[in-house]
């Protein structure tokens, strides 16, 4: 019979997502409860397996800083032509996704991109988080890959990382623009 | 050893639902909570919550089968 907190709250504090009371009262529960201990510390394993060995790389502190002020730059740019979201995005690609980028990462951090009143994503989109160029940036580069073939300024595009769904949106305005079925 | 280990993690990981995949990147990669994550993915937090823990049990459960087919190979 497993114990009902284990579904119930434990991923919620083992994500930090649980207030000061609720997780002092889970912590509580752990000290009785073997079953959830043990499910934290598998949740803790998967974890750190996890960030220890995907592929994934993050971009030196430098790159990232001067990617990000440029995603800053075109998300500006973007905003003061006060364009509807399709029109923004059947426009150049790679700067529908960097505009995206700027407010997906205004989204993170709680507060709308410069010159946005809101923060939006298109539909189905997801925020670009700016990497290391490795050419394993999974699942964004081996989607560009095999999505823009011919696509001009690839290796700056791979510089980021995203959903996959997001690089379907992105291949699919390249498709339409470039008569690509 | 290690490279194999890569690469079956990154395999575990691409033969989840497109669903249980992207949650858990941007939980355990990216590291967004969960408002961030319902924003993004366009879904309740409810169903981010819940999405979670399935992905996670789904993964665990891959994860502990390949770990029992590596035990089995080495004898």
């Amino acid at each position: 019979m497993p114990c009902a907190e284990t579904e119930s709250r434990l991923h919620a504090y083992f994500d930090g997502e649980l207030d000061a009371l609720a997780a002092a009262a889970f912590e509580a529960h752990l000290e009785t409860c073997a079953e959830c201990r043990a499910a934290l510390e598998g949740l803790e394993a998967m974890r750190s397996a996890l960030r220890a060995e995907l592929p994934y790389e993050r971009a030196p502190a430098e790159l990232a800083a001067r990617v990000t002020a440029a995603l800053d730059r075109e998300a500006s740019a973007a905003a003061a032509q006060k364009q509807g979201p399709e029109d923004e995005l059947m426009g150049d690609p790679l700067a529908a996704l960097t505009t995206l980028a700027a407010r997906g990462r205004a989204a993170r951090a709680g507060r709308p991109a410069r010159g946005q009143s809101t923060p939006s994503f298109g539909r189905g989109c997801s925020p670009v988080r700016v990497a290391g160029c490795s050419r394993r940036s999974w699942p964004f580069f081996s989607f560009l890959r095999t999505s823009f073939p011919r696509a001009p300024r690839c290796s700056t595009i791979s510089s980021m990382r995203t959903s996959a769904r997001f690089c379907l949106r992105i291949s699919s305005m390249w498709n339409r623009r470039t008569g690509t079925p | 050893m290690r490279r194999d280990e890569q690469r079956s993690l990154a395999r575990l990981l691409a033969d989840l639902p497109p669903e249980h995949r992207e949650v858990l990147i941007l939980r355990e990669i990216e590291e967004l909570d969960y408002r961030e994550i319902a924003a993004v993915t366009e879904v309740p937090i409810g169903t981010v919550m819940s999405r979670l823990a399935r992905a996670r049990a789904a993964l665990k459960a891959r994860w502990s089968m390949r770990s029992e087919e590596e035990r089995d190979a080495l004898r």
